[in-house]
């Protein structure tokens, strides 16, 4: 052996130490392990409301990408819409769901308290800002999501010394025919601020708000279609996508209430019966990792979890705000707020 | 054979009938009227089911009062345009209403629809429409419910000869007079199915009150329906609320059938039978004007509004260059993971339950027909009574007697595909009476003389003979499947879902640029299917009837 040839194999031995740990990096080896095991489960269902359909489309391609042979079914819908879907299977004794994300945390409580979901505590799970860590003491379902709710408004329709700055301006009827919401009993985001606003208002703040005849839609994103089309013009919205829309030049202005936004800490957890538990937690591993929460911000400049990832162009984080607190009991009451809802707006 | 057929009925339509009465009256302690108090209990629940059968009445009257002139014109009359007017029918019944309903949201929205633009634009000064409404409603479900009283009223007048009306002209009555007074009521039954059809459906459809009801806060039958699953689901109080919308039909029904009992309408004399057109004069044109209405309402404005939209970045941006994009359909075929899948699953759902549907009912209707066994009669009814089951409901009583073990068939392909096939009977089983009447039972006795069995007979005569009307009913049943929504909604899983379903989740979302380019792809699909299926069955498949 020459002198050249060993420098090539010492080269080579350097080489691969130096790979080696990086690989590592990406791929623990419990991970690995997970993979391998996920690998003959070969898919994973998703139902999930906490991001939308393009969003959730894209954390299934990136999901794909990294760990190939595993397809994720995508189950998108309004928190409630997809919570009916899962009851409706409890009911009907069938497995289809495997990872559950929701943007109402009392299903997590209510699964949990019927035993339904399994305790798994995902490796980088502490690698997630403080804020977001431990959501339930236990382990079974982790945020992997979240959103501050503020009021959106079209300026070239409503002047700036018009324009709402507080939950109870929008009772004015200056906004009469101009208000757009969704709809507690199917958006998770919704039915967290109504909780929110009856908490700090009462209910006679939704009668006020009844006479300025608002349009009511399902989902929260509902309202910036509205808003998008012209057909509304203030209305509440999750902070990111309409901020984006903003930055990309819409004529739009977001809101940070002063009498306090509310913030919404959506999770995911694994379901007890899943045939699939591998994939499942290997999933859930996923969620918590840089890459969704990096597609969250690119599309939907949705507020990141992981300190890696910066919340770009002036998205704010819950410390930031002013809120009003909603407990996971207040969360409770939803049921019955709907029915009043109902009540109150009809649909 | 038969008897597999038959013990596959009585499990397919039987059991879901029974479950859901046993779901209304059974609580966890034995009997009881719980479920019942609950889903009658609160005034909200009776509106909601007062208020559909207000949009049941008012869009039948609506719709009968343009279908059957309609019919009339096309069928008695020498007005231009005839075929492309029946094309027209056949247009709006290949839309899925929820596909209108989504073009008259783009159309119609109060403030950002394009007629309301253009009427402002014109100084017309304040909204002119708004379809989030009880009238948006009324009118675009009646819009959409025009081909069934155009089909109904059509056949029956394309078989009343003129002898009488003549006879009437000759005694001095006008050719108004000799109309109303003597055509119209020889086609009362066709036109009284016609309206009753349309009210059933009417009152059970899903979609258009979930797209514009929800948003205008007024809740129906179905959506309340739909309420009842929401958390916690009440499954028995769905039931006993579904019992509501059963005991309409059947009382519908037997109206219907009350009324006619008193009357003959005997048109098929065997005698002469000659047919003169009447001469419209100068309302020729003008009534084909008006007929070209209903097809702009309802075909092209609808059309123009989705192809924008499924072309456009943001349909509300309008008509340019700029706004161009194939981007959604992009997003559709290769990002979506759903979509392409519920195209697929649309195709081949609706083809398997239509051609399940179609053999079946063939099979019962020739038996009956021959006497080949006892109890056909009850097979018959079997085949009739999922007629009075509204989409919804069915999808109710299946889940509660499907998804559950010992036969856990929620989330499969079979799920659906019965379930398509069950609503399908009765139309496939009309249709194959029809056929089987017109066949001469003297060529299967000769096969039968020859040594040839039943399933020869079926082979080498029946299917041959009746093969044009098996595939105008085929064609039927599967257009009727793709446009399904309302048996769909409860019924499908992650892997089994349906354009229609698709479309809803998108409209959730508010996606209307990609949900208007999967329309458009669930149009071209079923445009092709009528194509080829006018290439074989001849153009007036959907119009051909006993």
């Amino acid at each position: 052996m020459n002198a050249w040839n060993k420098l090539v194999a010492a080269a080579g031995l350097a080489l691969l130490c130096a790979a080696a740990p990086a690989h590592a990096q990406t791929m623990s080896d419990a991970t690995r392990k997970l993979y391998e095991a996920a690998k003959a489960e070969r898919e994973v269902t998703w139902y999930v409301s906490h991001f939308g359909l393009d969003n959730a489309t894209a954390v299934e391609q990136a999901f794909y990408k990294k760990y190939p042979g595993i397809k994720v079914n995508v189950v998108r819908a309004t928190a409630q819409v997809i919570y009916q879907r899962l009851n409706q299977d409890i009911l009907a004794n069938t497995q289809v769901a495997d990872v559950y994300s929701s943007t109402d945390n009392s299903h997590f409580v209510r699964l949990k308290s019927e035993g339904r979901l399994l305790a798994y505590r995902p490796e980088n799970a502490d690698k997630v800002l403080p804020a977001f860590q431990n959501m339930d003491p236990d382990n079974q379902y982790h945020a992997t999501s979240g959103a501050i709710i503020v009021i959106a408004y079209r300026t070239d329709k409503i002047a700036e010394a018009d324009a709402p700055k507080t939950w109870t301006d929008l009772l004015d009827p200056k906004f009469k025919g101009k208000l757009s919401f969704g709809h507690p009993a199917y958006s998770g985001f919704v039915g967290a601020w109504a909780i929110a606003l009856e908490k700090k208002y009462g209910w006679s703040y939704f009668e006020k708000l009844r006479a300025n005849n608002p349009q009511i839609g399902r989902s929260i994103n509902d309202v910036i279609t509205m808003l998008d089309a012209g057909e509304r013009s203030v209305g509440h919205a999750g902070d990111g996508p309409f901020r984006k829309k903003e930055i990309e030049g819409a004529p739009y202005r977001t809101v940070f209430p002063e009498d306090g936004s509310v913030v919404i800490l959506a999770g995911s957890g694994i379901l007890k019966n899943s045939k699939r538990p591998n994939a499942a937690k290997l999933f859930m591993d996923f969620l918590l990792d840089v890459e969704p929460q990096q597609i969250r911000v690119d599309m939907d400049m949705g507020m990141p979890l992981r300190p890696e990832v910066k919340n770009t162009h002036g998205g704010k984080m819950p410390g930031d705000v002013n809120t009003i607190p909603v407990s996971d009991d207040d969360l409770k009451t939803l049921p019955a707020l709907n029915d009043r809802w109902r009540r109150t707006f009809g649909g | 054979m038969l008897v597999a057929l038959a013990a596959a009925l009585i499990v397919l339509v039987g059991l879901p009938l029974f479950k859901l009465l046993g779901l209304s009256v059974r609580g966890p302690a034995g009997f009881t009227l719980e479920p019942i108090f609950y889903a009658f209990g609160e005034i909200r629940h009776l509106e909601a089911l007062g208020r559909s059968i207000f949009i049941g009445v008012a869009v039948a009257v609506i719709s009968t009062c343009v279908g059957v002139p309609m019919a009339w014109l096309v069928s008695r009359t020498n007005m231009p345009g005839g075929n492309f007017v029946t094309l027209i029918v056949v247009a709006i019944f290949v839309m899925p209403p929820y596909l209108g309903a989504v073009a008259w949201m783009l159309l119609a929205g109060p403030n950002a629809g394009w007629i309301n633009r253009v009427w402002v634009f014109l100084g017309g000064g304040e909204r002119l429409l708004n379809i989030y409404s009880m009238e948006g409603m009324i009118f675009l479900i009646a819009l959409y419910s025009i081909p069934f009283n155009f089909i109904f009223a059509k056949s029956a007048l394309d078989v009343v000869p003129t002898e009488l009306e003549d006879a009437a002209s000759i005694l001095g009555a006008s050719r108004f007079v000799a109309t109303v007074k003597i055509t119209l009521p020889m086609i009362w039954p066709a036109i009284l199915g016609g309206a009753i059809i349309v009210l059933l459906e009417s009152i059970t459809l899903f979609g258009t009150p979930a797209l514009l009801g929800i948003p205008a806060g007024i809740t129906v039958a179905t959506t309340q329906l739909w309420q009842f699953f929401e958390f916690p689901p009440r499954l028995d109080a769905a039931a006993a609320y579904s019992l509501s919308l059963i005991g309409v039909t059947i009382l519908l029904l037997w109206l219907q059938r009350r009324f006619l009992r008193r009357k003959g309408f005997t048109a098929l004399t065997g005698k002469g039978g000659e047919r003169r057109r009447v001469d419209l004069g100068r309302w020729r044109w003008p009534s084909f004007g008006l007929c070209f209405a209903v097809g702009m309402l309802a075909v092209f404005l609808p059309l123009v509004v989705l192809l924008q939209a499924a072309f456009a970045k943001a349909w509300s941006r309008g008509f340019q260059l700029s706004n161009l994009t194939l981007q959604n359909f992009d997003y559709l075929l290769f990002k979506n993971s759903s979509a392409l899948g519920s195209i697929w699953n649309t195709v081949w759902f609706s083809g398997v339950a239509a051609t399940a549907a179609v053999l079946g009912a063939l099979i019962v209707a020739y038996a009956q027909a021959r006497r080949l066994m006892p109890g056909t009669a009850f097979l018959q009814f079997l085949c009739m009574v999922p007629i009075a089951i509204p989409g919804i409901v069915l999808a109710v009583a299946f889940y509660a007697t499907f998804a559950p073990p010992p036969f856990s068939l929620y989330g499969t392909a079979a799920m659906l595909i019965l379930a398509f096939t069950i609503r399908s009977l009765p139309v496939a089983f009309i249709n194959a009476a029809a056929t089987v009447k017109s066949l001469n039972p003297e060529m299967e006795d000769a096969v039968r003389i020859l040594g040839g069995s039943r399933a020869v007979v079926m082979r080498r005569i029946v299917v041959p003979l009746a093969k044009g009307g098996l595939i105008g009913s085929w064609l039927l049943v599967f257009i009727a499947a793709t446009r399904e929504l309302s048996t769909a909604i409860f019924l499908t899983g992650p892997k089994t879902k349906v354009m229609s379903i698709v479309m809803l989740d998108l409209s959730e979302e508010g996606n209307f640029e990609v949900l208007s380019a999967l329309g458009v792809l669930l149009l071209a699909s079923a445009a092709i299917v009528v194509w080829i299926g006018q290439r074989v069955a001849g153009r007036d498949f959907m119009l051909r009837r006993p």
